[in-house]
């Protein structure tokens, strides 16, 4: 049943693109491109319990790696979007060797610490960065063999962010379903049990921190790519803390949970805004009640009792 | 050969000595208890030989091998392995999966492009070490839902689940019923067949009905070694015990 229901979302996503006006299905793209960071941080925050608010790093460094080779060196789409992966995967090994070490609340400051320190880099280095203006690129096609394909087209985009988007939810699916994620969801259950039954704690929170940081780079190019542009703001906290939200809010511990959040939130962002400036209050109380009725977000509450099962989905 | 040595092991905390010199030796097969009033420094011997503390004197030996002050999981690897007085459990994993986790850790398996259900050989020794331990009926049940008893149970299960050469077990039946605590006499009787099992245990009634050797520690000594015979007519266990000063 579980697999009919994946079956119908790809279908549905699939032609969504083709049925979508310009406005909503530019929003689509951009959930998309948020859906891979928000199960990229569910990875550290729902399954190896590790609150982290330095992803902005990686989300700021995916979107630079993605754009940087692009402008200066002519780089293809692919192989740019593919530098930026690479850049998120050494800044998320540099951070997390450092910040891995430490225990919850330490952990949340040092890597909070890591976020306003690249915000104050980027912010600073306009030479590279663009600072607050930042910089915009023109897409080149992206060829395979005799077929072109234009990101200029409106579908273009829409079908390059899918196709991560899928990619990255069975890669980061597969890692949930193997003994990797089995051990994860064992170090958020009780980390010192975890060590006492003969694992090294501290390799696989790392290890946990790279997949979760490798990923949110990804996404940080892909958005970049669909605005054709990157701005220092991307390495700003407020990238640090959306994450936390969407992932409370749709269900920790899954990997679909916090797509939902991303909807949820998005949804609520594009069309609330229109009317009222002040929309986060109402998100905020809507958060409040979403926990209050389920802690365990949304799709925690349809899964039944908890996490159980919830690695799996 | 699974043998234990502890020699001149001292802990201190700040001024407090909490173990003052130990030493123990324990055989391979051998069902050893370790008895001893409140703050005796029972705990804390097991902190120091699963590598939770650091001693801050003294060696510690596993087959002739020096394991004094490594990491946790080094000496879990080495075939030590524990259970914790406060109960110390995976709430949201079942009682298979718990076993699972410390199955899988000595194959090291973290291999992330198989599934879990695949590794077949791992999943049989789970299977069996739920029969062990009696828990194959709960065996889906999350161990946050077990009763207290249960979930005893299956801390010695996990800690059986990493296929120790020596299993220490920190009052297994404190905080349970009789019957419960009956049953988990019963499984560690039976695991005192194969492997070497040492116990700590509050209940003195216990110790001496099922080790074949005990050692008495009080204030950070040990002050009796003997089977259990012996002890029991030891006049400073006697004293210890009963308070007379």
């Amino acid at each position: 049943m579980k697999r009919g229901f994946t079956f119908l979302l790809v279908i549905s996503l699939l032609v969504l693109g083709l049925i979508l006006p310009r406005g909503a299905r530019s929003l689509m793209v951009q959930m998309m491109a948020f859906s891979i960071f928000a199960m990229a941080y569910d990875i550290s925050l729902g399954f190896t319990n590790q609150c982290s608010l330095g992803h902005s790093v990686f989300f700021g460094a995916g979107a630079y790696g993605t754009i940087l080779p692009m402008l200066h060196w002519h780089f293809g789409v692919l192989p740019s979007v593919f530098i930026g992966f690479l850049l998120g995967l050494v800044l998320a090994f540099l951070t997390g060797l450092i910040s891995v070490r430490l225990s919850e609340a330490y952990f949340v400051i040092v890597t909070a610490i890591f976020s306003a320190i690249f915000h104050l880099l980027a912010m600073d280095m306009t030479w590279l960065t663009g600072g607050d203006d930042g910089l915009s690129v023109t897409l080149p096609k992206i060829g395979f063999g005799p077929l072109k394909l234009s990101l200029y087209h409106p579908l273009g985009t829409y079908y390059f962010v899918l196709a991560f988007l899928l990619a990255g939810y069975l890669a980061l699916r597969t890692i949930v379903g193997s003994p990797l994620g089995m051990i994860f969801v064992a170090i958020r259950e009780n980390e010192k049990r975890t060590a006492f039954l003969g694992y090294n704690v501290r390799t696989y929170k790392l290890i946990a921190f790279l997949i979760s940081g490798t990923f949110t780079a990804l996404s940080g190019g892909l958005y970049a790519v669909s605005l054709r542009y990157a701005t220092a703001d991307f390495f700003s906290l407020y990238w640090s803390i959306i994450p936390i939200v969407w992932c409370l809010v749709g269900g920790l511990g899954t990997l679909i949970g916090p797509c939902i959040g991303v909807a949820l939130m998005s949804l609520f962002q594009y069309y609330v805004s229109a009317w009222w400036t002040y929309y986060l209050v109402i998100f905020g109380v809507l958060i409040l009640l979403i926990l209050r009725v389920s802690r365990r977000g949304i799709l925690g509450y349809f899964i039944g009792r908890g996490a159980r099962g919830g690695w799996r989905l | 050969m699974a043998t234990l040595k502890v020699r001149e092991v001292t802990k201190r905390f700040g001024g407090l000595v909490a173990l003052d010199r130990v030493n123990l030796s324990v055989e391979e097969r051998e069902l050893r208890g370790i008895i001893g009033p409140n703050g005796a420094g029972k705990t804390t011997l097991f902190n120091l030989i699963t590598g939770e503390l650091k001693p801050t004197g003294g060696k510690i030996f596993l087959d002739d091998e020096d394991i004094t002050g490594l990491p946790p999981h080094l000496i879990c690897q080495k075939g030590l392995s524990r259970t914790f007085q406060l109960t110390s459990i995976f709430p949201e994993l079942t009682v298979y999966e718990s076993i699972w986790v410390g199955i899988n850790s000595k194959r090291h398996r973290w291999n992330p492009f198989t599934k879990v259900k695949n590794l077949t050989d791992v999943a049989e020794r789970a299977e069996k070490i739920c029969h062990l331990i009696g828990l194959q009926e709960k065996r889906d049940e999350l161990a946050v839902n077990l009763s207290y008893g249960d979930q005893k149970i299956l801390e010695i299960g996990m800690a059986l689940s990493t296929e120790p050469s020596i299993l220490l077990l920190d009052e297994p039946t404190q905080g349970v019923s009789p019957k419960e605590a009956e049953e988990i006499i019963g499984v560690i009787q039976r695991l005192a067949k194969d492997i070497t099992v040492i116990l700590i245990e509050h209940s003195v009634d216990v110790v001496l009905q099922v080790c074949h050797k005990v050692t008495v520690l009080h204030e950070g000594r040990v002050i009796a070694e003997g089977d259990p015979a012996e002890i029991s007519k030891n006049e400073e266990v006697q004293r210890v015990y009963l308070g007379e000063a």
